[in-house]
């Protein structure tokens, strides 16, 4: 079950726990987890076993309580403002919810990707560098979505939508991508589409993946190793090759908090 | 059984608590006019001396006065005013609305409580009597009126437009956010292309509310038309009254239109 000490992760997260304000439970209870790079991580877990937590704190959305979690050389934990922003900046985030910017085409929400590299109002002016719109405008090709640069992105499909994310994110030039359930809003025919195009462009990029997903069979055909979460604890971490039935009902069994 | 019960029960109650503010209400207005000593049988004759009024003392109405060259300067002057208070108020508005919006303000601390204390202000305080502070502080003139006009302005639009901030979808801001974006360019693409529809429509509100209050500031001296009718009103010159008072309506619903057709073209 022993995940082999990789020599130089590319995030190395340690003791971290999560407790969000006004609660009385923590939500994550002391995670360890490394992820090498050109790495692509599962992670998987019941609803409400802290997936999304983990993850949104690796970039600090969510503050951590306690812990410590490295990116290459930088301690997140203790980054603030400018420092904070240059750290999210070598994330790329994708989400369920696609969250892309409804009313602009979807070249500008690729393009909008590199907010955190140009100042806003350059940005905002859309006075992008040409060689910034040729890489955006290639990366479209990539993901298929080549004939819809104008195209508003609230005119698009669900599995159009996450291209675009998909795209937005890479766009970003980040290290490691952080995935939330990237599919579970898509029909699973897509799902597996989308899974098998994140895998792919990660590996073409050099980049590295830690990517939520609830679907374990899905998990099983598109990552190598597996962490799996019960009640903000870590309890697997390894190839999919020991994670036999019984130990998976285990995992997705009815949360026992209050055994801590 | 038993939960059928308490579903009647429960509405038993909201029945009985209905009753209670309508109660409560009937009470209240009568309390309010016996309070004032307003006679209610006087109504009837209100309408009948309205129409001598009318026909005796406001008609036919002064045209020939607001044709006059001091008077229409008065006029101009007070489009000019509400158009530069409507205008510098918006601008002042937007980033106001920003700080003072709960879920994305970029200052949580220090910044959205003095903003949501600027606003309220703004708003606690009629645009008249903004004019009266102004005029005693700056004088007479235009000025005043331009001061207390945006004071006006502002904590109108400003408290909409934080209204729209408040209501919009994270996900995007959370997005833009974890590209590693700015405060400024999380709010440039994270917020504004999710409130620039509703914040068109505000802003085209905002004149009408504004370019109504700017003919009246004149009253106490701040400017614009409102002094000429006070003029006539304090001189018992009821014809010119009526006549200011038709084209202040005539503005008015000239301004309303021109709004409809911006509101159109924007809806689309
Ligand atoms: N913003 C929040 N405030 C309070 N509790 C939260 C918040 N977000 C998530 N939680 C709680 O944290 C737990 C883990 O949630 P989450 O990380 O979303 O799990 P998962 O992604 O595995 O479904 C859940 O019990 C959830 O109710
Ligand atoms: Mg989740």
């Amino acid at each position: 079950m022993g995940h082999a000490v990789n020599p130089s992760p590319i995030l190395a997260i340690s003791d971290l726990k999560v407790r969000y304000p006004g609660t009385a439970v923590d939500v994550l209870r002391g995670v360890e987890l490394t992820v090498g790079k050109q790495e692509l991580v599962a992670v998987i877990g019941a609803s409400g076993s802290g997936k999304s937590t983990l993850i949104r704190c690796i970039n600090r959305l969510v503050e951590p309580t306690s812990g410590t979690i490295r990116l290459l050389d930088a301690e997140v934990t203790a980054l603030r403002g400018a420092a904070l922003r240059r750290a999210r900046k070598r994330m790329g985030m994708i989400f369920q919810e696609f969250n892309l910017i409804d009313r602009y085409k979807v070249l500008d929400n690729v393009l909008a990707g590199r907010l955190g590299h140009y100042s806003a109002l350059r940005c905002f002016f859309s006075l992008y560098p040409r060689d910034a719109i040729d890489r955006a405008v290639r990366l479209l090709e990539r993901v298929g979505l080549g004939d819809f640069l104008d195209t508003r992105a609230d005119a698009l499909s669900g599995g159009q939508r996450q291209r675009v994310g998909i795209a937005r994110a890479i766009f970003q030039g980040p290290e490691l991508l952080l995935v939330d359930e990237p599919t579970s809003s898509l029909d699973p025919r897509i799902a597996s589409e989308i899974m098998g195009l994140i895998r792919d462009i990660a590996q073409e990029q050099g980049v590295a993946a830690l990517c939520n997903i609830h679907d374990v069979a899905l998990a099983r055909r598109f990552a190598s190793r597996v962490v799996a979460l019960k009640d903000g604890r870590k309890v697997y971490d390894g190839t999919f090759d020991h994670l036999d039935q019984e130990r998976l009902a285990w995992i997705y069994a009815e949360p026992s908090r209050g055994h801590s | 059984m038993i939960a059928s019960v308490s579903v009647v029960r429960a509405r038993q109650l909201r029945l009985l608590s209905r009753f209670t503010v309508l109660l409560l209400s009937g009470v209240g207005l009568w309390m309010s006019l016996n309070y004032l000593n307003v006679h209610v049988e006087r109504f009837e004759q209100l309408f009948q001396r309205l129409g001598v009024l009318f026909a005796n003392r406001y008609y036919p109405p002064d045209l020939e006065y607001i044709t006059r060259p001091g008077f229409l300067k008065s006029v101009l002057e007070t489009i000019h005013m509400a158009f530069l208070a409507a205008l510098i108020g918006l601008l002042v508005s937007a980033p106001l609305a920003w700080l003072a919006s709960f879920n994305v303000s970029p200052f949580p601390k220090m910044g959205y409580p003095l903003a949501r204390l600027l606003i309220t202000t703004s708003r606690a305080i009629h645009e008249m009597i903004w004019a009266i502070i102004f005029v005693m502080i700056v004088g007479y003139g235009v000025l005043a009126g331009v001061i207390a006009l945006t004071l006006s302005c502002i904590g109108f639009s400003a408290k909409l437009f934080a209204e729209e901030i408040e209501s919009i979808a994270p996900g995007p801001v959370e997005a833009v956010k974890a590209s590693g974006a700015s405060p400024l360019g999380v709010f440039l693409f994270g917020v504004l292309p999710q409130v620039k529809t509703a914040w068109i429509g505000i802003s085209i509100y905002t004149w009408d509310v504004v370019f109504r209050a700017s003919t009246v500031v004149g009253f106490v001296g701040a400017g614009g038309m409102g002094w000429y009718l006070r003029r006539a009103a304090d001189q018992l010159q009821s014809d010119r009254v009526a006549a200011i008072v038709l084209l202040i309506v005539a503005l008015v619903a000239c301004s309303e239109l021109f709004s409809f057709y911006a509101r159109k073209r924007f809806h689309g």
